[in-house]
């Protein structure tokens, strides 16, 4: 979703996902992809709403070591299943 | 430690005086049950345990009175915060309106409150801050379309989301700690 999107927002993750992704838990594994330098994040600048004063939103994007993560994971899985079913 | 206002006397105890009533009510029976537990592992007499009343007079309610202290000086700390921040506004553009009440963004204390967890700024960035600045825009969309019982609901379903957040951050940072500690030993 990240790489398809470029950048998002965590709540657009969750509503993207059809429910795959919970909001308890998609900043907790965010913030581990962050930690194992697959996404990278930064704080939004201009506020979401007109007027309104809240806490920034964060905004992530996936790195080149995500992308090539994600990219080892599906050739692997192919693999797999090719293995499986021959 | 007292002041007098319109309403009556306001009694404040210094945060040192609760801590050294609890360190001095708990020290001899703290004392006593270590030194029995040496006695019971070396074999020497035990001593008898006359400082229960002490803790049971003293160091009860001091422990009891430490929570309320720490929800005290957390909504105190951001009331306070809020007040400088608005100090340059002259207070007589509001004559003549309804007074103003001052609304904290949902979520505020609860950040605040999150500051006293042994946790890393780092993780209050990137874990705990998004999902209240989630809620804080969950809310503030519903407040605009004019449904304020769409709001509370929003604010009291995130309430529980953000202490699920808190025990799925608890349990992956224990379970961290857990492999880091057996590549160590490994």
């Amino acid at each position: 979703m990240l790489i398809s999107s470029g950048e998002s927002y965590g709540l657009e993750l969750v509503k993207a996902s059809d429910g795959a992704l919970k909001r308890g838990t998609v900043y907790v594994l965010l913030d581990r992809m962050e930690d194992k330098g697959l996404i990278e994040s930064r704080e939004e600048e201009e506020p979401a709403t007109d007027g309104y004063v809240g806490i920034p939103r964060r905004l992530y994007k996936a790195k080149g070591a995500g992308v090539r993560a994600l990219e080892a994971m599906e050739r692997d899985d192919f693999l797999l299943r090719g293995a499986v079913t021959t | 430690m007292s002041n007098r206002d319109g309403d009556g006397i306001t009694i404040t105890i210094p945060w040192w005086v609760v801590y050294a009533s609890a360190i001095v009510s708990w020290a001899p029976t703290l004392f006593t049950w270590v030194y029995n537990i040496a006695a019971s592992v070396f074999g020497a007499a035990h001593i008898n345990d006359g400082s229960l009343a002490v803790t049971v007079l003293f160091g009860i309610p001091a422990m009891l009175a430490l929570p309320v202290l720490i929800i005290r000086k957390v909504i105190s700390s951001t009331t306070g915060s809020l007040k400088r921040r608005f100090a340059d506004i002259d207070p007589t553009i509001f004559d003549g309106l309804v007074p103003p009440k001052l609304i904290l963004p949902p979520g505020t204390r609860i950040l605040a409150a999150l500051s006293w967890l042994p946790v890393r700024n780092k993780s209050i960035e990137r874990v705990f801050k998004p999902v209240i600045s989630d809620m804080q825009l969950e809310y503030i969309e519903a407040i605009a379309a004019e449904r304020p019982w769409l709001a509370r609901a929003i604010c009291a379903r995130y309430y529980v989301i953000i202490a699920l957040t808190v025990i799925s951050f608890a349990f992956t940072a224990s379970l961290k700690r857990v492999v880091e500690m057996w590549k160590l030993v490994g």
